[in-house]
C-alpha cells in the first residue's frame, strides 16, 4: 500500500506545486488548506508523513504540531514544517515543537522528494 | 666671583629657608628644598622620583593615624579645583633614619599646597609647603606654665592668627570655586533624560534627578515621594520588579548589584502593560583616592528605538515571507520542466502558474518601490481622461476569474462618470481593495463594487461580507506594512503596504478614501474621485434648462451634461422658478413656449424681478427671432433654433463669468495646432499659439498662461527642452503642461514627464471633449491633481 502524504498550505500554487512533486504513483496524496483541516485530514487518513505551512489560517503549523505531538495515534508521523519565514528562530521554533524536518522556501521539489522518501525510509 | 646672569633655580630653590616639596600631576617628588630634607630627616637622592606616599607613609605604630589620607584629599582638591587648598594642622610623624635608630617621630604640621598652572590653565606642579608647629603644639599642651615661653607663642600666636586670616581667605575661595562647581553638576544631572540615582554603600538614595523620579512614577503608575534620601533604592525596584516582564531576570540584575558593588553592567527591562523598555547601567562611584563611596544608577529609556527595531525586523520576516512565496512556485515548477520533461499539456500549466507566480511577485516589488518613489517626492500622475465605469467593470472582471469561491458583484448607480485619473492607477487602488476584499473573506461570500456619484465627484465602494477589521485595529488601517492581528487574519498574506499605497494614490488625485468596518460582519472600503467640471468651491455647476420640447430638452441635457455642468430640466414655467431657488444655479437655459401657464417672457421678468435669482444668466433659446425684447428684459443671450452644440457652447462660454483661463498652445504643425485651438474655442479659454519651443518660452514670459499644450517633437527647442526650461523656474515651473504625443513614449521619456505637472494625451487620436476636459481640470485654479 502507498504511504499517504498529507500535504498543509493555504497557498494554492504551493499545494500544487508539492503534489507536482510527489505525484509519481508512489504516495496517496492529501491536501488541506486550512489548519482545522490539517487536523482533521490528518485524523482521517492517518498520514506517514504531513507536510506542514508554519502560517495558515485557523491553527497555525506550530499549533497543529503540538496537538499532534500529544496523540499517541501520530507517535511515529513524520513531520515537515514548511515555511517562507526563513529566519532561524522559525528553524528552532518548529524543530522544538517537534518537526522531524524544516523545509524553507523557496525549495527545490527535488530535495523535497529525498527528504519525503528518507522520512518513509525511517519510518519502515 | 659674579653670580651668573641666569640664576641656576634648582640651586636657588633648594637653599630657600622653608620647607617646600614640588610634585608632578601623580604625587611624585620633583623638587624638595634643603630644610625640608633636613626637617624630615631624609636625602635628596633617595626621595627625588619618588610618590609622596611611599615616601612617607603613615606610622603603622598610630592607628589613628590620618595624615597621609587628609593630604591624598587635599592634594586631590588641588589637582580637581586647580585652587590653593590649606590644610589643617596634621600629626605627621616622620620615619627616623635607620642609622639614627629608626622608628617613628612625633611631628606636627601646617601644610599648604597650591597649584602651578600653565597658560592653558592646566596643572603643572603642585608646591607642597609645611611648616612644623611641632615645638608650638608641644607648647600649648605644656600651657603657660614656663613664663619664658609665654613671649614666643604670643608671637607664635599672632602669626598663626595671620595665617589663619589669609588661608580662611583662601578656603572662603575654594567654597566658591565648589559651589560653582556644584551647580554645573546639578545642572548636568537635571539636563539628562536618563534617570541618575547615586547610591551609597548602605544602598540609600543619596542623590536622584528628577528624570528618575519621573521615570518612577511613570513606571509605578502613581506619584511617587522623590527618591532621593526617602528609602533604600531597593523598595522603588522590588515595586518595578512586580511589573516587568521577566520579573526573575530584573531581580537577578539587582542582586548582581549587591553581589559585585565593584562591577560595571548593563541590562535591559520591558514593562508589561505599556511595553515601555529601559536600559539600566550600573557602576561604582570612586572618590579621588580611588576609594569606592557608592554606586551609580543611569536608567534610560529606549522604548521608540526597540518598537522601530521590532517592527524593522517584521518588517523584514514579512518581506522575506512574500517574496519567497512566489518564489517557491516559479523555483519549483521552472525545476520540474527541467527535471521531468513533462508533457506539453503540464507544461504549459507549469509555465502559467510560473508566470501567474512572476506577476505576484513583481507587483509585490512594485508596491515597495511605488511606496518609495511616492514617499521621496517627485510623484506625478500622468492623468487623461477615464472611463471609469469600463475600468471598474474590467477589474471585477479580472477578479471573478481569480477566485470561484466568491460571488463578485458590480453595481453602476450612476451614468456620468468623467474623471481625469491615471488609469493604471486607479485600476490599481481599486485591485488592492478588491482583492483584499477576498482575502479577507477567506469563507467566500458577495464582494460588491458600487459607483455612486456623490457631492464630491465619484465614490467606489468596495463592500465585503468577510472578518471585518476589530474596532482597537481600525485607526491603524493605513498604516505602512499594518497589518490586521487576529487568529483569523494572521496567515492572511500581504506586505501591509497596499491600503498605504492606496491612500498616497488617491490622495495624489486629489480624492479621498475611508471604511467602514464591523468585525466579524465585513468591511466597505471607498475612495472618492473628483468630477472633472468644478467651479471655485469644488462642486459641479448646475444648469437649469426649462424647455417644453422633450427631444430639444434631452439634446440641451446631453450638451450641458457633456461639458460636465449638472442639469436639470423641467417644461413649466412654475416649477423653474421653484427650482431656481432650491440650489445655486449658474445659468437658466430657457424656451418661450412653455407647458404650464407662464410663458418664458413671464418666467424672465419674474427672474429679474425677484432679488434673489435676478443674477442668474439666463439664455433664451427660441424658435422665434425677439432678441430685441430679450435683452431689454435682462436676457444673457439669445440663440435661435435651430443652433448647432458649438454654437451653444460658445455662447454659455461668453455668459459664465468664470474665465477658464489663458491656454497656449505649442506645436510645430499648423494643422494639430489649429485642430487644437478648434477643440478648445468655445469653453471659455483664451487662447495663444507658439510654433516652437523657443516662441513658446517667449510666450510664457510674456503673459503667464494658466496651462500649456505641448507637442514634444519640434524644431528648434522640443518639448522635453521646454519641460526643462519651466521646471529651472521656480514660479514657471507650477504651469500645468498638457503634453500631445502621438506616440507611445518609453519608459524613460515618462519617468522625465513625471517630474513636471505634466498630464499626458498619449494617443494618435483624441476627441476635441478629451482635450478639452483635459485642459479644463489642467487649468482650473483649484486643480485636484496631483
Amino acid at each position: 500500500m502507498a504511504a499517504t502524504v498529507l500535504i498543509c498550505d493555504n497557498e494554492d500554487v504551493l499545494r500544487a506545486l508539492v503534489r507536482a512533486t510527489l505525484n509519481h504513483g508512489a504516495y496517496e496524496l492529501v491536501e488541506a488548506c486550512d489548519g482545522d483541516e490539517a487536523l482533521a485530514k490528518a485524523r482521517q487518513v492517518r498520514p506517514e508523513v504531513i507536510l506542514l505551512d508554519m502560517m495558515m489560517p485557523g491553527k497555525t503549523g506550530l499549533e497543529i504540531l503540538a496537538e499532534l505531538r500529544t496523540d499517541p495515534d501520530f507517535a511515529s508521523t513524520r513531520v515537515v514544517m514548511l515555511t517562507a519565514r526563513a529566519q532561524e528562530s522559525d528553524r528552532e521554533a518548529a524543530i522544538e515543537a517537534g518537526a522531524d524536518r524544516f523545509l524553507a522556501k523557496p525549495f527545490s521539489p527535488r530535495e523535497l522528494e529525498l527528504l519525503v522518501d528518507e522520512l518513509l525510509g525511517e519510518c519502515v | 666671583m659674579s653670580a651668573a646672569p641666569n640664576p641656576d633655580f634648582r640651586t636657588l630653590f633648594e637653599a630657600i629657608p622653608g620647607l617646600y616639596l614640588i610634585l608632578d600631576r601623580e604625587f611624585r617628588i620633583v623638587a624638595v628644598s634643603d630644610a625640608y630634607l633636613s626637617a624630615t630627616m631624609t636625602k635628596r637622592s633617595e626621595i627625588l622620583g619618588r610618590g609622596i606616599f611611599d615616601v612617607f607613609p603613615d606610622n603603622p605604630d598610630d592607628l589613628g593615624a590620618t595624615g597621609a589620607s587628609n593630604l591624598r584629599g587635599s592634594l586631590t582638591r588641588v589637582r580637581e579645583l586647580r585652587l590653593p587648598d590649606t590644610m589643617a594642622v596634621q600629626k605627621y610623624d616622620i620615619q627616623r633614619p635607620r642609622a639614627e635608630g629608626g622608628g617613628f617621630e612625633v611631628r606636627y604640621w601646617s601644610p599648604l599646597n597650591s597649584p602651578v598652572l600653565d597658560e592653558h590653565g592646566h596643572l603643572l606642579y603642585i608646591v607642597h609647603r609645611v611648616e612644623d608647629v611641632t615645638e608650638f603644639v608641644h607648647l600649648q599642651e605644656l600651657g603657660d606654665e614656663q613664663q619664658t615661653l609665654a613671649t614666643q607663642l604670643r608671637d607664635q600666636k599672632a602669626k598663626m592668627e595671620a595665617e589663619i586670616l589669609a588661608r580662611s581667605s583662601e578656603l572662603h575661595e575654594a567654597n566658591e570655586a565648589l559651589r560653582r562647581q556644584a551647580a554645573i553638576h546639578n545642572a548636568t544631572l537635571e539636563g539628562s533624560a536618563d534617570g541618575i540615582a547615586m547610591l551609597d554603600l548602605e544602598g540609600r538614595v543619596v542623590l536622584a534627578n528628577n528624570a528618575l523620579d519621573r521615570m518612577t512614577s511613570a513606571i509605578l503608575g502613581e506619584q511617587e515621594q522623590p527618591l532621593a534620601g526617602t528609602k533604600p533604592f531597593g523598595a522603588a525596584t522590588a515595586q518595578v520588579a512586580e511589573r516587568v516582564v521577566d520579573r526573575d531576570a530584573y531581580l537577578r540584575g539587582l542582586e548582581r548589584i549587591e553581589a559585585e558593588p565593584e562591577a560595571q553592567f548593563v541590562d535591559e527591562y520591558e514593562l508589561k502593560d505599556s511595553g515601555r523598555a529601559f536600559v539600566r547601567f550600573s557602576g561604582p562611584v570612586r572618590d579621588g583616592a580611588g576609594e569606592m563611596i557608592g554606586r551609580i544608577i543611569s536608567i534610560r529609556e529606549v522604548t521608540t528605538e526597540r518598537q522601530a527595531e521590532r517592527l524593522k525586523s517584521e518588517l523584514l520576516a514579512t518581506v522575506s515571507h512574500e517574496l519567497r512565496t512566489p518564489l517557491a512556485s516559479i523555483l519549483g515548477f521552472a525545476e520540474l520542466m527541467v527535471e521531468r520533461q513533462p508533457d506539453a499539456e503540464t507544461q504549459t500549466r507549469y509555465l502559467q502558474t510560473i508566470h501567474g507566480e512572476a506577476k505576484r511577485l513583481t507587483g509585490l516589488i512594485n508596491d515597495f518601490l511605488d511606496l518609495q518613489r511616492i514617499e521621496q517626492g517627485g510623484f506625478r500622475l500622468a492623468l487623461a481622461p477615464v472611463d471609469l465605469a469600463e475600468l471598474v467593470s474590467q477589474q471585477v472582471e479580472l477578479f471573478s476569474g481569480q477566485s470561484s469561491e466568491h460571488e463578485l458583484e458590480f453595481v453602476l448607480n450612476t451614468d456620468s462618470l468623467p474623471v481625469v485619473a491615471e488609469e493604471d492607477r486607479i485600476a490599481q487602488v481599486l485591485g488592492n481593495l478588491i482583492s483584499n476584499a477576498i482575502k479577507y473573506s477567506p469563507g467566500g461570500g458577495r464582494v460588491q463594487v458600487v459607483v455612486d456619484a456623490v457631492a464630491a465627484g465619484v465614490r467606489v465602494s468596495v463592500r465585503d461580507e468577510g472578518l471585518g477589521i476589530p474596532a482597537g485595529q481600525q485607526q491603524q488601517i493605513f498604516q505602512k506594512f499594518f497589518r490586521v492581528d487576529s487568529s483569523d487574519t494572521r496567515a492572511i498574506g500581504g506586505t501591509g503596504l497596499g491600503l498605504a499605497l492606496c491612500r498616497e494614490l488617491v490622495e495624489a488625485h486629489g480624492g479621498r478614501i475611508g471604511f467602514e468596518s464591523a468585525e466579524g460582519e465585513g468591511s466597505t472600503f471607498w475612495f472618492e474621485l473628483p468630477a472633472v467640471t468644478q467651479n471655485r468651491n469644488g462642486e459641479r455647476q448646475r444648469v437649469l434648462v426649462v424647455e417644453d420640447d422633450r427631444a430639444m430638452a434631452n439634446l440641451l441635457q446631453e450638451c450641458f451634461a457633456g461639458d460636465g455642468f449638472a442639469v436639470e430640466v423641467t417644461a413649466h414655467g412654475e416649477e423653474a422658478l421653484r427650482l431656481v431657488q432650491q440650489a445655486p444655479t449658474a445659468l437658466v437655459c430657457l424656451d418661450i413656449s412653455l407647458a404650464g401657464k407662464l410663458d418664458g417672457w413671464e418666467v424672465l421678468g419674474s427672474l429679474k424681478a425677484n432679488p434673489a435669482t435676478s443674477r442668474i444668466p439666463v439664455l433664451i433659446c427660441t424658435a422665434g427671432n425677439n432678441s430685441t425684447q430679450a435683452a431689454v428684459l435682462g436676457a444673457a443671450d439669445f440663440l435661435t433654433k435651430p443652433f448647432s452644440a458649438q454654437q451653444l457652447r460658445e455662447t454659455v462660454a461668453r455668459i459664465l463669468p468664470e474665465n477658464a483661463g489663458l491656454v497656449l498652445v505649442v506645436d510645430d504643425d499648423e494643422s494639430i495646432r489649429s485642430l487644437v485651438v478648434g477643440a478648445l474655442a468655445g469653453a471659455g479659454f483664451e487662447l495663444r499659439e507658439a510654433a516652437d519651443g523657443e516662441e513658446a518660452l517667449l510666450a510664457v514670459a510674456k503673459e503667464r498662461p494658466a496651462a500649456i499644450v505641448l507637442d514634444l517633437m519640434m524644431p528648434k527647442l522640443d518639448g522635453f527642452a521646454v519641460l526643462e526650461r519651466l521646471s529651472e523656474d521656480q514660479e514657471l515651473r507650477q504651469i500645468p503642461v498638457v503634453v500631445l504625443t502621438a506616440r507611445r513614449l518609453s519608459r524613460s521619456e515618462r519617468e522625465v514627464l513625471r517630474t513636471g505637472a505634466v498630464s499626458l494625451l498619449e494617443k494618435s487620436s483624441y476627441s476635441a471633449e478629451e482635450l478639452r476636459e483635459l485642459v479644463r481640470l489642467a487649468a482650473a485654479p483649484l486643480s485636484s491633481a496631483g
